[in-house]
């Protein structure tokens, strides 16, 4: 089963930031409130970008690298598990990127 | 008639010299007990008017730049003497959008830390008038609005104030530029200016009780106009705080402020205070996208350097302002119709 999150409607049309501390809608509050929770609940997580106003790159390498760097998810995984919908390919491209450049903490 | 001798003469002098003295100590006492004011808690103020300049200039305009400067040094002398200032607006003849913003943020800043002790006179010029009510500053100086803001010049000009990350602020004007040049190039757009507000989190006020910024900007045709200010460490500063070995042979250039365009660019490239692989992409991906732009401009100010891509010919310069600015300020001029993020 697939469980869809699509950022603008569950999180924030205006998320930004990187860390809780930063500001309302991080991509740390994102990981940790709603992307890591989906990851573990469900074999299959499809995150939808379409309806945000933006992101900004602290926000998308922090939630998307942050599940490499921060939760120790190998990166092969996440490709196995995470897919990642936009109208925008840049932006799936960069999350990617981030995602496979991200190195596990310990 | 006697004649003094030499030695009369110069007692004589001597005398009239102290009286002259002592006339000008007597004037200048009373003049500042006309002055004198106090507040509502009783403390005594000497109450001093500072002309705003002709031009509220700071982009692209070395001479006006100068002198707005030196209208916040004046400014900031006055209170840090102890004084009660008004801003004379009476000569004003035009704002532009940098000295505006710049204008608010020292506003917000002497209101703060020197409560009661800055206001202002009614400007004389309607647009002047218009924009400064439009924004507010009026009336955090203690006047009342008057005028019915209709004129095109002010009500298309947004202006977004906030602590910390949080780009919920800036969505009316996102929208706008949404409907106007599609979502791909706006969301390019607001990539950068969450990026530039993340930036302001982490090195400008890097502690827990963060920091204001204040942004103006404004969309015709399909030309984007946006600047961002903070007051709080500048570019330059944050980037020394952890050094590079040739920053310790360039050390003496650096503390004058000297090189301080050099350090913008170098941020604008990748450079970070933080040093992680991962950090410091702010700057270079807000180069990167206007650089997509047609005609885009990007110029940052931080301290006593700036650094500036675009004109006709995309070229990128750096240079010493003659007055240091605090904090700093970024400005995008972007041709949205042909960009993508």
């Amino acid at each position: 089963m697939t469980l869809v999150l699509n950022i603008a409607k569950q999180f924030s049309r205006s998320p930004a930031g990187r860390y809780l501390t930063d500001g309302p809608f991080s991509g740390q509050a994102f990981r940790e409130n709603l992307l890591l929770p989906a990851l573990q609940q469900s074999e299959q997580v499809e995150v939808q970008l379409d309806g945000a106003l933006g992101f900004g790159s602290s926000f998308l390498e922090e939630a998307f690298g942050g599940l490499v760097r921060e939760a120790g998810i190998k990166a092969e995984a996440l490709h196995a598990k995470l897919r990642i919908s936009s109208k925008l390919k840049t932006y799936e491209q960069r999350i990617w990127r981030y995602v496979d450049e991200a190195k596990p903490k310990n | 008639m006697k004649k003094l001798s030499e030695k009369q003469r110069k007692r004589c002098a001597r005398n009239a010299a102290k009286g002259m003295r002592e006339r000008v100590r007597v004037a200048s006492a009373l003049r500042r007990k006309r002055t004198q004011k106090s507040d509502t808690s009783g403390a005594k103020f000497v109450e001093i008017s500072i002309p705003v300049p002709l031009y509220v200039r700071y982009y692209d305009e070395k001479k006006q730049r100068t002198i707005f400067a030196g209208f916040l040094e004046r400014v900031e002398r006055g209170l840090l003497a102890g004084k009660r200032v008004t801003l004379n607006f009476a000569e004003t003849k035009r704002l532009f959008p940098c000295g505006v913003l710049i204008v608010m943020g020292m506003v917000d800043h002497w209101i703060q830390k020197f409560p009661n002790r800055l206001t202002a006179n009614y400007p004389t010029d309607d647009l002047v008038e218009q924009m400064l009510q439009h924004v507010g500053v009026l009336q955090k100086l203690g006047l009342s609005p008057r005028k019915n803001i209709s004129h095109n010049d002010v009500t298309r000009w947004h202006y977004f104030t906030g602590m910390n990350v949080d780009a919920t602020t800036v969505e009316p004007f996102m929208q706008q530029v949404r409907d106007l040049v599609g979502e791909e190039a706006q969301m390019g757009l607001a990539d950068c200016v969450n990026e530039a507000m993340t930036n302001v989190r982490h090195h400008a006020y890097n502690d827990d009780a963060g920091g204001r910024w204040w942004i103006f900007a404004t969309i015709s045709e399909r030309r984007v106009f946006v600047a961002m200010h903070d007051r709080g460490a500048s570019i330059p500063a944050t980037l020394l705080e952890k050094p590079e070995i040739w920053d310790y042979l360039k050390a003496r250039m650096w503390r004058q402020g000297r090189a301080d365009g050099k350090l913008i660019s170098a941020a604008s490239e990748g450079r970070t205070s933080t040093k992680l692989p991962y950090r410091g992409k702010g700057l270079p991906e807000m180069l990167q996208f206007t650089k997509l732009s047609d005609n885009g401009e990007l110029a940052i100010y931080s301290r006593r350097g700036f650094f500036r891509f675009g004109g006709r010919e995309n070229l990128e310069s750096i240079g010493t302002l003659a007055k240091p600015i605090t904090g700093t300020l970024i400005v995008w001029m972007l041709n949205l119709s042909g960009t993508t993020p």
